[in-house]
């Protein structure tokens, strides 16, 4: 497979900064996936985006985007990339069409603006000033400049901070079909709801430096207590009792549980994403 | 080329959006009642300073106010993910900045000669309203980009000020000998004042005109080229 990005020893130290945001930071993106770099506030997300969109130059180490170095990118890079930055970007006094209308107009290859507000639900308020919107609403047009290029690439930060769930799971789906149709997605979050849903691979970044690369499933395995926890009805009360995964369908014990008494519930020990943040940052989430 | 213009028009869109055409207009238009006020010498006398309040003065401080506003909305972050290149984006501002003190000189040159029959220099007019606006839209921008926030920025104007206008003072007061009265060129303020008081007829020396005209567009390239194209884009990643 491809790699969209091979970094190596990336390093950044904002100027007047006593140290490094980012230090050594060693990943790939697989072309084609979603990719989470996770971490707490501070930790070297953004900072991370800013340097892949190009935004922050002098940074230390190597970056190749489809093999080539990124230094060595023109302005040709930013037809391939979508950037939905955290923070509203627009021009609070014109409208989202103006808004709209005006980014487009730069890009040789432009998407549907129509089909991209309806999905997100802006389009009936289209000829609003980006100044009246909610904050919800901020955030969904955001992710629709984002996507106004049809992007090779897509950065996403934080991008479903502020959103009902109603809108979340548009969003969601919307990156999740991005990448069904090739679109690779380099998504910078603390949701862990979101990595749960979306990302193929996810790294932890913390204090500049990443703790963890890997798949949310091998993450789950390597750091859940792979248990099978059994409510069941004893003398007019519910009783608990945890198994351990390994041999479960030899477990003697087990097996006459499930033959013997009335089964409330049954639940697997799988660690959560939550879990396994606050072991790897050591920070809880917020 | 085609984004050049595009980006321009943006400029001049939000300039409109922004209320910031309308209120330098509304401004020009304060100057007219002025010399309606005066007599045709005094007109011509006060134009070239009032050319270089709005076309100068004014590109100044709104360059410095639109960047930190810009910066507010976020929207220079996304305007630097766009195809182009930065020194574009840049030119496009001071373009607008230029169409700014040109409307404004339009205006008053409208006024002089309706109200008092006064005949500028107009394509001279032109060309040192337009390096006057790009040069101080130069300065204001570096100034913003100097400064974390607004009212930064607004110290650093009134020093500039302060500093730029203080030659040209002396000058005028006479507190510099003829000898070394070409110093005052130096100032951007003494630099445009003089290139737009030959415009406007008020003093005869071609070679000081130039001189300054000359000042202020090398002030402007040194501005664009390095300060502000090398900080314009930290500023806006900075949080």
């Amino acid at each position: 497979m491809t790699n969209a990005f091979t970094v190596k020893n990336l390093s950044y130290r904002y100027p007047k900064a006593k140290q490094d945001a980012v230090a050594g930071l060693d990943f790939e993106v697989r072309e084609g996936e979603i990719f989470g770099l996770l971490g707490p506030s501070g930790a070297g997300k953004s900072t991370t985006q800013k340097i892949l969109t190009k935004l922050l130059e002098d940074y230390r180490g190597s970056i190749q985007c489809f093999g080539q170095d990124l230094r060595q990118t023109g302005k040709a890079y930013y037809e391939q990339i979508g950037v939905g930055f955290e923070m509203p970007v627009h021009f609070t006094k014109l409208t989202a069409m103006e808004n709209m209308n005006f980014f487009r107009g730069f890009y040789t290859k432009g998407a549907d603006v129509q089909a991209l507000l309806t999905r997100v639900g802006l389009w009936e308020y289209r000829d609003v000033r980006v100044g009246e919107y909610s904050k919800g609403m901020k955030v969904r047009l955001n992710f629709v400049r984002a996507m106004l290029n049809a992007p090779r690439i897509l950065f996403l930060d934080e991008v479903t901070n502020g959103l009902d769930p109603a809108n979340a799971r548009i969003i969601k789906d919307m990156i999740a079909e991005f990448r069904q149709g090739g679109g690779t997605v380099f998504l910078t979050t603390h949701l862990m709801s979101d990595v749960e849903q979306l990302c193929d691979r996810v790294a932890f970044c913390v204090q500049g430096k990443l703790a963890e690369v890997s798949t949310p499933r091998e993450l789950k395995l390597r750091y859940g207590s792979r248990m099978v926890t059994v409510e069941y009805r004893e003398a007019g009360g519910v009783e608990r009792r945890s198994f351990p995964m390994e041999g479960i369908g030899a477990n003697a014990e087990f097996l006459s549980l499930l033959r013997e008494k009335e089964i409330e519930t049954l639940h697997s020990g799988e660690t959560s994403m939550e879990d396994i943040f606050i072991r790897v940052t050591g920070v809880k989430v917020a | 080329m085609n984004a050049l213009i595009k980006l321009f028009k943006g400029e001049m869109k939000r300039m409109a959006s922004y209320k910031i055409l309308p209120v330098a207009l509304g401004t020009s238009l304060i100057w007219v009642g002025l010399f309606a006020l005066l007599s045709a010498m005094e007109s011509r006398r006060f134009a070239s300073l009032l050319l270089y309040t709005d076309s100068g003065l004014m590109s100044l401080l709104l360059a410095g106010a639109f960047h930190h506003l810009e910066r507010t909305d976020g929207t220079v972050k996304t305007m630097l993910v766009l195809p182009v290149p930065t020194g574009m984006i840049l030119l496009a501002k001071a373009m607008a900045a230029a169409v700014l003190g040109l409307l404004s000189a339009l205006v008053l040159s409208l006024a002089l000669f309706f109200l008092h029959g006064i005949r500028l220099d107009y394509p001279l007019l032109a060309l040192f309203t337009l390096l006057t606006a790009a040069a101080h839209a130069g300065i204001g921008l570096a100034l913003a980009l100097r400064s974390r926030d607004f009212s930064a920025t607004l110290g650093w104007v009134m020093l500039f000020m302060l500093l730029s206008l203080l030659p040209v003072i002396l000058d005028l007061t006479g507190a510099i000998p003829e000898s070394l009265s070409w110093t005052a060129l130096l100032s951007p303020s003494g630099a445009a004042t003089e290139a737009l008081d030959y415009a406007a007829g008020n003093v005869s020396d071609p070679l000081r005109a130039a001189l300054g005209a000359g000042w202020l567009a090398l002030i402007a390239l040194i501005l664009y080229r390095f300060p502000v194209l090398r900080l314009f884009r930290r500023h806006a990643c900075v949080e």
